[in-house]
């Protein structure tokens, strides 16, 4: 009853045509599996997304801080130059960094996940496919001359099958979550687990190392409303030694901030083979496809390079949308500077239509004292009291050892070339080290799949 | 700088002080959170997951026949699905304009992804309400008093009311063929513990199922091959307070199934769920899986499919009519049997999911458990389907559990004043023994309680509560005035018998005047609309009747189509008032009751139904023994008066059931 999903379908291709298009599965569609997806469409290589969360494609699973630590905004270029312009134009668009900074921006998770697979959906041989997956295995081919294939379950029986594999899975192998006195199976919150891939993987003779990170809590955004000049906010101030260190800064848009700094010319990347130059429509539905075409000629901004499926503001007539800001404008954000010239984020808007704040976690400062102290007073006053719209938590799971071929980006090679490991469940340890890795197995991909056809 | 971090740990044991709090995000949990944060409660929306409020996990789309009328009633209390629906549609229509205004229901598409962020917005945004990331684990009860909510994390929730909205999710499992994995939806985590307290409590839980269809990608459909469906041209919105605006459109599409298949789902039907026993909990017989509906209809030779957009930032699209649990592999064969879907690739696997329900005979029309005061419960966890189901009951109970923290008399809505009214009157009546789905041919009153007169028959109710503004309620006036006054000049105006007047009659099938007659009477007419009668009259008067707005000239046109009719259900009700509204005293002793039947003891002290209209509805109650209670009762009120008093349900005759005025 094996449902082979493979893929004709026309497109520029870096491979040259054989028997069959080359189809690559991505598993999980978080940071990293959207970079490498977008990276295989965009050389020809069909690609299925398999992901128990089409809801949260995209979305970067722990906080909104994308820290770029000592690289500063180099890192952030090279990585973001680095990704197929569909998705690098939805990264510059839903991302905004404290005016003055250079260590680190905010991601509005939901918009950049709402904008990346509506980005995505338009790639020609890019699919997703909702099914939360419970193992992966190598089949003979029925073929003598062909290479074997990868089969990937699914939990409601599904056996999908392609040329490659490629395990983005986040923290979710083996993966639990421990938030206050409670543990939650499963890589992100509030997911449904799924402990048969790693026990194929073991089965595959992968090895793993234990990983974490930590995530911090989320408040009500009246909480940094109220940032300065409340009773509660200026005793939690003095309780935190009012520290000067401690500042509320306004937000520009990194696309300012990159453009500003290192020139427009940087992101005019047209002809890029990442980029490609696809059509995004859809043949066989005129109305649709037209409306499709005039909302892109409206949403195209300048300056935005070659505009393929540039993520869109919702064109005229259409219903308003909250989460949808083009040239994202967050409201303003607290951080500590440090004692070199850089900030460190203290509390960060989660989005634009969430209405949360996210305090960096570890608890210190503000942000902890805020919600920590909250209770404390509130039964005396009978008022205002703080809780935590979502607690601090850590996740924890195992991560694929790797061959580190590079120090910043790992990225891994499991099953001669059936398996790949990209993202958190390869070794990297924050969001531009997975997308990062995500694009670099992409392309490792294409050109395996490439060595492999011309030796045959 | 900053001191040594508090360990995490140190959240646990931690308690926090709520007037009410609700669990669960949907569309039940919005609207109770939302009501009870208006009216002035501090409240605490506790959710699995922040990043899921206001999911629409099955069908993209708001109301529709007999739903569209639960939502216009939400809106018109001051609820939020409404205008929530407004800011989200991507399309939007007004069915059965054909047919009589009973049935007559708006129904939107809604871009998902929108309807999410707007509600979760205006959760963020109203004041004196708290979201709460958190698995509910147990409830606290002491002396039959709910008394806290404790989280899975060790927080504490102390409160004196609680709203139960956990939809699909305790100790839920999804389900596909004989393959199934613990899941409240595809992906997420079920409720795992809350269960266990409930039944700790004294609650009973029951077991049942509900499933949703296939979602392919859009590009791969072929629109040739099947029926192009717009919306409305005309602005239209859900809510009252909002001036409809014109709106960009996307199309949806109709298609049906064919022998073919049915052929595929009859050779595979062994493997169906159903089938195969994998799901032990009973499905909704009205919005039946594919499957279902063969076992069912196997003389139907087609069955209708709609495919419509899930959103417009998605290829996604829904296949309304296609809803099925069979394997996966059966699924792509069902799609691609399909006219216009042969090509189509498949998206998301239709699936089933399973979970506990809380029995709502355990209710009382205030939607409290009998057994637990200040414990309320809401939507899907009551054996209901749908969001509009979903959002009335969740709107009720968070103004019942409001006003129980006040200790004020709950508001219980009559079966002629609205569907919220049918709807929980048949849940905590009858009970269900499947996923309950509102119909008008639920409600005996349907002429009555139509979606054009919602906000005249509730809103002033809504404004009493402190749910509808100052500015609101001059909108429903307004309207009011404005038809009274049009009423009255249709009253004035003549249509003078004459050439013109007498072949356009003739030319709708209706006989020539043989007089002048009032514009009014004309419009009884049924051939007869409002735009007809323009043509009919002088055009001094068509300049002053013509400018009307049009929600009134709906009202005007119905109004006086169905005097006739309305005017008999007014004096129905009237007559039946009398015994529906009599209150049977708290804790009736019913085994006391000389002649009644054992089953009719049973039931009733079991129902407990608050008056002798309730009583008179539930099953194996019968007519003689509804007599021995009024016998009873009658005897009993003449020695002490009337019972208790209850909010909005036995208090002043809201229009249009002022019959007693007549």
């Amino acid at each position: 009853m094996s449902k082979v999903l493979r893929h004709g379908g026309a497109g520029a291709s870096e491979v040259p045509p054989t028997g069959h298009r080359p189809a690559a599965l991505v598993i999980g569609g978080g940071v990293s599996g959207c970079a490498c997806a977008t990276g295989l469409a965009a050389r020809g290589i069909s690609v299925t997304v398999v992901s128990s969360a089409l809801d949260a494609i995209g979305l970067p699973g722990f906080g909104p801080d994308v820290i770029a630590g000592a690289g500063g905004w180099e890192r952030v270029r090279e990585t973001l130059r680095s990704l197929p312009v569909a998705l690098r134009e939805v990264w510059l668009d839903s991302s905004a960094a404290p005016a003055g900074g250079d260590r680190f921006f905010v991601v509005d998770r939901r918009m950049l996940s709402v904008e990346t697979k509506r980005a995505l959906e338009c790639l020609p041989g890019l699919r997703f496919r909702q099914g939360l997956v419970v193992g992966v295995r190598m089949v003979a081919s029925s073929s003598s001359e062909e290479r074997p294939r990868v089969v990937v379950d699914t939990a409601f029986g599904e056996e999908i099958e392609g040329d490659v594999a490629v395990i983005a899975v986040g923290l979710s192998l083996g993966g639990h979550v421990v938030v206050g006195g409670d543990v939650l199976p499963g890589g992100r919150y509030g997911e449904a687990p799924s402990d048969g891939l790693r026990a194929s993987l073991e089965d595959l003779g992968f090895e793993f190392d234990e990983a974490s990170v930590e995530v911090g809590p989320r408040l009500a955004r009246a909480c940094l409303e109220a940032h300065s000049g409340s009773d509660r906010t200026i005793a939690a101030e003095r309780a935190v030694g009012n520290s000067p260190t401690e500042e509320m800064v306004g937000t520009v848009s990194l696309r300012d901030v990159l453009v500003g700094r290192y020139g427009s010319s940087v992101w005019e990347l047209t002809g890029s083979p990442e980029g490609g130059s696809t059509s995004c429509w859809d043949e066989t539905r005129p109305e649709r496809q037209d409306a499709t075409r005039l909302d892109r000629q409206n949403a195209t901004r300048e300056g935005t390079g070659v505009g393929v499926c540039p993520p869109l503001g919702w064109g005229e007539g259409w219903p308003e949308a909250p989460h949808l800001s083009p040239g994202l404008r967050l409201e303003q954000m607290v951080v500590r500077r440090g004692h070199g010239d850089g900030y460190s984020p203290l509390l960060s808007p989660d989005g634009l239509a969430t209405g949360e704040v996210y305090a960096t976690p570890g608890g210190s400062g503000i942000a902890g004292e805020l919600w920590r102290s909250a209770p404390l007073t509130a039964d005396k006053d009978g008022g205002a009291q703080t809780i935590a719209s979502r607690l601090e938590h850590r996740v924890r799971g195992l991560v694929v050892k790797t061959v580190t071929d590079d120090g910043a980006v790992r990225t891994s090679q499991v099953g001669a070339g059936f398996l790949w490991v990209a993202g958190r469940a390869g070794g990297a340890s924050d969001y531009l080290e997975s997308l990062a890795s995500g694009t670099r197995v992409a392309a490792d991909i294409a050109r395996s799949l490439r060595r492999e056809i011309s030796s045959r | 700088m900053s001191r040594t971090a508090i360990p995490l740990t140190k959240a646990k044991d931690r308690s926090w002080n709520y007037d009410v709090v609700v669990v669960g995000g949907g569309h039940a949990g919005c609207e109770a959170a939302l009501a009870a944060a208006r009216m002035g409660c501090r409240t605490a929306l506790v959710t699995l997951h922040l990043d899921n409020i206001a999911l629409m996990p099955c069908n993209p789309a708001v109301g529709g026949v007999g739903k569209g009328q639960l939502t216009r009633e939400v809106d018109a209390l001051g609820g939020e699905q409404g205008r929530n629906a407004d800011r989200a549609f991507i399309q939007i229509k007004m069915l059965n304009t054909s047919k009589g205004p009973a049935v007559r229901a708006l129904r939107v598409q809604a871009d998902k992804r929108l309807y999410e962020d707007w509600m979760k917005v205006v959760l963020s945004r109203t004041p004196n309400l708290d979201l709460v990331q958190g698995e509910a684990a147990s409830i606290d009860v002491s002396r039959e008093t709910l008394r806290s909510l404790r989280l899975a994390d060790g927080r504490r929730l102390d409160c004196r009311a609680l709203v139960l909205a956990t939809g699909t999710f305790l100790r839920a499992k999804v389900v596909v063929g004989e393959k199934s994995y613990a899941a409240g939806r595809v992906g997420e985590l079920p409720a795992r513990q809350l269960s266990a307290s409930l039944l700790a409590a004294g609650l009973e839980l029951g077991r049942f199922q509900s499933a949703t269809p296939p979602r392919i990608d859009g590009r791969t459909i072929d629109p040739d091959r099947m029926v192009i469906q717009h919306g409305d041209q005309i602005p239209l919105s859900f809510s009252h307070w909002q001036t409809p605006s014109p709106r960009r459109q996307v199309p949806c599409y109709l298609t049906h199934t064919t022998p073919d298949t049915h052929e595929v789902v009859s050779k595979y039907l062994h493997l169906s769920p159903i089938k195969s026993g994998s799901v032990s909990g009973k499905g909704p017989r009205y919005c039946p899986s594919i499957d279902r509906k063969l076992i069912n209809f196997p003389e139907k030779q087609r069955h209708p499919v709609f495919v419509e957009p899930e959103g417009v930032t998605t290829q996604e699209v829904y296949l309304q009519g296609l809803t099925t649990s069979l394997p996966v592999f059966v699924q792509e064969m069902i799609i691609r049997a399909t006219p216009g879907l042969e090509r189509a690739r498949l998206v998301r696997p239709g699936y089933a999911v399973e979970y506990d329900y809380l029995p709502p005979q355990q209710l009382t029309l205030a939607l409290q458990a009998r057994n637990v005061h200040g414990l309320f419960s809401a939507g899907q966890i009551n054996g209901t389907s749908g969001y509009e189901e979903a959002a009335a009951q969740g709107l009720m109970a968070g103004i019942n559990a409001a006003l129980y923290t006040r200790d004020e008399a709950p508001f219980i809505l009559r079966r002629d004043q609205a569907y919220i009214g049918v709807l929980i009157d048949d849940l905590v009546t009858k009970g269900v023994d499947e996923p309950y789905r509102m119909f008008t041919s639920r409600a005996e009153y349907r002429l009555l309680l139509r979606h054009d007169n919602a906000s005249d028959r509730l809103s002033h109710l809504g404004y009493e509560l402190g749910l509808i503004s100052d500015e609101q309620m001059s909108v429903v006036d307004t309207k009011r005035q404005k038809l009274a006054e049009y009423a009255e000049l249709l009253d004035a105006v003549q249509v003078r018998s004459g050439e013109t007047t007498d072949q356009l009659l003739e030319s709708l099938g209706t006989p020539p005047l043989e007089e002048s007659q009032s514009a009014a009477k004309v419009l009884r007419r049924p051939q007869v609309s409002f735009a007809h009668l323009l043509a009919m009259v002088s055009p001094a008067d068509r300049e002053q009747i013509a400018v009307a707005p049009r929600d009134v000239i709906e009202q005007l046109e119905i109004e006086a189509r169905y005097n006739g009719y309305v005017r008999r259900q007014m004096a129905e009700i009237k007559r039946h008032r009398a015994t529906e509204t009599l209150t049977i005293p708290e804790g009736f002793d019913y085994k006391a009751l000389e002649g009644l039947t054992y089953e009719a003891k049973d039931k009733l002290s079991r129902i407990q139904p608050t008056t002798v209209g309730q009583a008179s509805r539930v099953p194996g109650v019968s007519p003689a023994d509804i007599s021995v209670l009024l016998i009873y009762l009658y005897r009993a009120a003449g020695r002490q008066g009337r019972g208790r008093p209850c909010k909005g349900g036995q208090g002043a005759s809201p229009y249009p059931i002022t019959v007693d005025d007549e």
